[in-house]
């Protein structure tokens, strides 16, 4: 069953799994500016659309996706003492970058992102191998940022082909563990005020990463079947320059339009039918 | 009161002939700065004797200047300088510079106005169709002027397809768009892509091609339209039939649009590559000579465009699918399918020719190429699961334009070779200013010049 009956409540539960940073909580939960709301999340669009049903979403935040363990898989990751020690003053504690409840309960709907795998840069440790983000670095003391230097290297973004093959996993063992519906959100590759005309030097570019991503994203859904929540397309229709803050970063109404498609692509996965049985 | 005058164009030893003056604004009204107010045909007087072949000798027919003035203001004009009718299309008193055809309201304005030269080589000399501004059939067209800057003219040439007939020529056809905002010393010219489409195959062929091939692919033009003429039968000639006798509907000759089809490919064919083609400019000091284009601006669109190549002569050409049918003629749609081989071109084949293009064009010209990106996303095309797509998915027009596009990106790592990203652009305003991912809004035409002209400068292409 896609959604389940609240116990004493009418409303349909709709369980979401989300793991991804920026882009997937403020579309699908909240999206604040300097304290002020400025989008309420995936349920406004499903209390118009949907009035029976009711999105619980339990969201991680996602240092890489390759951080995430399939079931059975033991990643190597920092000791925990360690992990604890070290400073995690941003969205990415240490400690929780390579643990996921994904695999442990129950989910309708799993929604995932290909951001962190085309931005987000690691580290890993010279003798032991394991990786990590260090996220909000210049927040980091000095003595925690002198270990680093001392004891890890950088292992840079990650390389696409590879990153795109953990994806395909990934979604195997989500549909396979969990009969979830996988959507997948790609990422707007422009960037306000850009005006890049020649990419000598600079075919690594996050612009460029973002283009190889969202292609190769598309040809995993044509090969696997999952859905791709094309942010890259909502942005372009209505227009960057109105709906793009930043890279990563869109203005409420882009999130609400971000959240209006996830919603179109569970009703055509048949997501909201009586039965709510897949496809 | 400050009067306004005719400027200084110069082409001795020949004469400069002009027609009426047609206003382009209502006196009193306030125009901008380089806004247009006034056009006229001009033609070039040889001097007597003169046996030569003139300058500017394929353009003589569609010779047009554009006046306007240097800064913002109302304009008041002499009436009397436009002649009316037919009198303000043909050139018949000379060209005064220093004559005062009107005046600036505000004080400190006036003076000199600035001249937009506007020259259109007609795909043939008989094909008249004055009226406005570069009206008629142009297999070439040009705008140049000399603004206020001296010195060398920096050329572009837009080669790609409709989509950079919006951008250079713009939506009055005349190159204003870029009069008001290049300082100049400047030339653009626009090859439209109507008869061939000038994918990197068609250019760098032609480019290439020797004086050998260029007479085989006559040759089999030629022997073709024998054979249309050998084949025609009774009733090939519908005028003269025994029901026109009275009138008929059927004006035009059948095989007419077959034929003339036909030889305008070879004439483009044979003709020399816009890519090399020198200009003649005419300026304050005199006709001077430009040399080949210092950008040329091509379409990825251009690229997938159906491409055929003749089988005997290997002449590659390619033509919009859209084009099919009334535009070329059923006898050429049937000589393709005879003589030609459809040629599936992937997205690996055009990076190639691109990149051969462009080592090409360095070696003989030095020009960049400005390859316009496509505007791949659309409102149209909302795929959220790429697996219903089924086997069609490789050929999909988001797949494709993805794909294109990271490889236009990837060009540039070419030392000649730049994006203009249309896809961003469209994707900063909306792609609802594309709705059909090729023909734009005004912003967003607006938007890509702006971007080109940035190219331009960074590229140091003088007057831009």
């Amino acid at each position: 069953m896609i959604a389940s009956a609240r116990p004493g409540g009418s409303r349909r539960v709709m369980r979401i799994f989300a793991r991804g940073n920026v882009d997937v909580r403020d579309s699908l939960l909240w999206s604040k500016v300097g304290g002020e709301l400025q989008w309420n999340g995936i349920n406004e669009v499903l209390r118009v659309r949907h009035p029976g049903v009711v999105a619980k979403v339990r969201h991680e935040t996602c240092a890489r996706l390759d951080l995430l363990p399939l079931p059975g898989e033991v990643l190597l990751a920092p000791p925990e003492t360690l992990a604890r020690s070290l400073p995690s003053p941003g969205a990415h504690p240490i400690d929780r970058q390579h643990r996921s409840a994904l695999f442990e309960g129950p989910a309708e709907i799993v929604i995932l992102s290909v951001q962190s795998f085309a931005t987000n840069a690691l580290v890993r440790h010279k003798s032991e191998g394991w990786l990590l983000l260090p996220d909000e670095l210049q927040a980091w003391d000095a003595d925690s940022r002198a270990f680093l230097q001392r004891e890890c290297v950088n292992a840079g973004l990650a390389p696409i082909e590879p990153a795109l093959r953990r994806l395909e996993e990934l979604i195997v063992a989500i549909e396979e563990q969990l009969g979830a519906h996988v959507l997948v959100y790609n990422l707007s590759p422009v960037l306000p005020g850009d005006r890049t005309h020649c990419w000598l030097g600079a075919e690594d570019s996050l612009q460029l990463r973002a283009r190889r991503f969202n292609l190769g994203l598309a040809d995993l859904s044509a090969r696997l079947g999952f859905s791709v929540v094309d942010v890259e397309r909502i942005a372009a229709c209505a227009g960057a320059e109105r709906l793009k803050v930043d890279l990563f970063h869109l203005t409420g109404e882009g999130w609400r339009l971000v959240a209006e498609e996830v919603v179109r692509i569970l009703e055509e996965r048949g997501c909201f039918d009586a039965t709510g049985e897949r496809p | 009161m400050n009067d306004l005058y005719l400027p200084a164009l110069r082409a001795s030893p020949y004469g400069l002939q002009r027609s009426g003056l047609r206003w382009m604004r209502p006196s009193g009204k306030s125009v901008e700065a380089r806004e247009p107010i006034a056009a006229c045909h001009v033609r070039l007087a040889a001097p007597r004797g003169e046996e030569r072949r003139p300058p500017l000798a394929e353009e003589q027919n569609d010779l047009q200047i554009v006046l306007a003035p240097r800064t913002a203001g109302a304009i008041e004009y002499r009436a009397d300088f436009s002649k009316g009718g037919y009198r303000d299309m043909v050139g018949s008193s000379d060209w005064d510079e220093g004559e005062v055809v009107g005046s600036a309201v505000a004080p400190g304005e006036g003076g000199e106005l600035l001249a937009l030269v506007l020259a259109g080589r007609r795909g043939f000399e008989n094909g008249e169709g004055r009226g406005g501004l570069l009206s008629g059939w142009h297999e070439r067209a040009r705008g140049f002027w000399e603004g206020e800057g001296s010195g060398r003219f920096g050329t572009v040439l837009g080669l790609g397809t409709c989509e950079q007939t919006g951008l250079f020529r713009g939506e009055d056809m005349a190159f204003l768009s870029w009069f008001a905002r290049a300082p100049g010393p400047a030339q653009i010219i626009a090859v439209s892509d109507e008869r061939c489409v000038h994918s990197s195959a068609v250019v760098l062929q032609h480019v290439r091609r020797t004086p050998a091939e260029a007479r085989a692919i006559s040759e089999a033009v030629y022997a073709w339209i024998g054979e249309r003429m050998a084949l025609s039968g009774s009733g090939a000639f519908p005028a003269f039939e025994a029901d026109a006798w009275k009138g008929t509907l059927r004006g035009r000759w059948p095989e007419a649009q077959n034929v003339l089809y036909a030889l305008y490919m070879l004439a483009e064919a044979v003709g020399t590559s816009p890519i090399l083609e020198r200009t003649e400019v005419l300026t304050r000091s005199g006709l001077v000579e430009q040399g080949p284009p210092d950008a040329v601006a091509l379409s990825t669109g251009s690229e997938f465009a159906p491409h055929f190549r003749h089988k005997r002569t290997g002449w590659m050409i390619a033509i919009h699918g859209f084009r099919f049918g009334s535009f070329i003629g059923p006898g050429v749609i049937d000589w393709l399918r005879r003589d030609f081989e459809r040629v599936n071109r992937t997205i690996a084949d055009s990076e190639r020719d691109l990149t051969a293009l462009a080592d090409e064009v360095a070696a003989r010209t030095g020009a960049t190429l400005l390859v316009q990106n496509l505007i791949a996303s659309s409102a149209a095309d909302r795929i959220s699961n790429y697996s219903w797509l089924g086997e069609t998915f490789a050929e999909s027009i988001p797949v494709i334009g993805a794909e294109a596009n990271l490889m236009v990106s990837g060009l540039t790592r070419h030392p000649n070779i730049s994006a203009i990203d249309s896809d961003a652009l469209a994707a900063d305003l909306g792609v609802s200013h594309a709705p059909d991912r090729v023909h734009a809004s005004r912003a967003l035409l607006e938007a890509q010049r702006s971007e080109i002209q940035r190219v331009l400068k960074e590229r140091c292409v003088p007057g831009f």
